[in-house]
């Protein structure tokens, strides 16, 4: 979930994720566009995120085995915000 | 509707100059040679010379100064890449650290020094940062010009301070971020080219009077402003077992 508290819409913003072991051994990670704001002829206009507004996001994760953990498997889900757009200022009178 | 039309005239301005650069060029190479023509045919006829040999002396005048032009934008004190990124190993790097709410940078930035060891005077000092969290592990990085203080350009021995906020990877409100890796990439020598030193001071100005133009009609945030409002984004999610050695995450 993403929640702008802000008084500003959000054009774009991008997520880092990673799986982390019980010792806090990274398993896997990816970034994430979970804000776009771009056109694709295919889904159409991505909507900004609006102010005060909320947005659900998911994805698959790939972990793969990390040779400096010693279980594999994934106990925890670190998300981090990467970047973010904001667009033009709104206009002032 | 101020702005469209600025932008329209911006525009048009910009097209010209694309169509009609070849005919911009052109005079203006030309413009020289009939230049120091003209003032050497007035000036040594003035002194009584014929003209056949002001017009010798005028092309002798025209070839000399195209020559000290050519020998002036061929002067290479900045030095080869090659010299360049030797030219890295003379920088010692040294308290480099993560620092927090000191004066011109609120939140997390990166300070450090930096030592000419060498015998060549720098222009600029191109830096790498890794940022890593408490444990070591990789949380992005970045590649710059150190903005140094005092100014550039570094004297052999001397020894500059540097700032450094890395907002626009929102780096300096990600509260993992609490130690930083560094190493100078490249550095750049003094262009001893007064040609060039013109150019980029021409450059320069018109890009500080832009600037100048834009502040005016501010339209977009900067680093440190969108950094400051991500402060008011948050994120969250959790993971979820899919089976078969497969994860998803979502809110």
């Amino acid at each position: 979930m993403i929640d702008n508290r802000g008084g500003l819409p959000l054009r774009a913003a991008q997520v880092r994720v990673w799986a982390e072991d019980a010792e806090g051994v990274v398993l896997g990670g990816l970034v994430d566009e979970v804000v776009r704001h771009y056109y694709d002829s295919q889904e159409g206009a991505y909507a900004p995120l609006p102010a005060h507004g909320t947005r659900p996001f998911s994805g698959d994760l790939m972990l793969s085995p990390n040779p400096l953990s010693k279980t594999n498997v994934p106990v925890s889900l670190e998300i981090s915000l990467q970047s973010i757009s904001l667009g033009p200022k709104p206009a002032t009178p | 509707m101020k702005r469209v039309i600025v932008r329209s005239i911006i525009g048009v301005v910009f097209l010209v100059l694309g169509l009609g650069g070849p005919l911009i060029v052109i005079p203006a190479l030309l413009a020289p040679w009939v230049a120091v023509c003209r003032g050497a045919r007035r000036l040594f006829g003035r002194l009584g010379i014929a003209p056949l040999w002001s017009r010798a002396l005028a092309m002798v005048l025209f070839i000399a100064g195209l020559g000290l032009a050519l020998t002036d934008l061929r002067a290479r004190a900045s030095g080869s890449p090659f010299e360049q990124i030797d030219g890295a190993k003379q920088i010692a790097l040294s308290e480099v650290r993560v620092v927090q709410g000191v004066a011109g940078c609120p939140n997390r930035c990166v300070a450090g020094t930096v030592l000419n060891r060498g015998e060549r005077t720098i222009a600029e000092v191109y830096l790498v940062f890794d940022y890593l969290d408490a444990r070591g592990r990789a949380l992005g990085g970045d590649g710059l010009v150190a903005s140094l203080s005092p100014p550039g350009p570094l004297a052999p021995s001397a020894r500059a301070t540097f700032l450094y906020s890395p907002s626009a990877s929102l780096m300096g409100i990600d509260p993992r971020f609490t130690a930083v890796k560094s190493r100078v990439s490249t550095v750049r020598f003094p262009d001893s080219s007064h040609l060039r030193r013109i150019g980029r001071w021409v450059s320069q100005a018109a890009l500080r009077l832009d600037s100048g133009l834009v502040r005016g009609r501010s339209e977009w945030c900067t680093p440190d402003e969108t950094q400051e409002y991500a402060k008011n984004v948050a994120v969250a999610g959790r993971l979820l077992d899919a089976g078969a050695g497969r994860y998803r995450w979502r809110e």
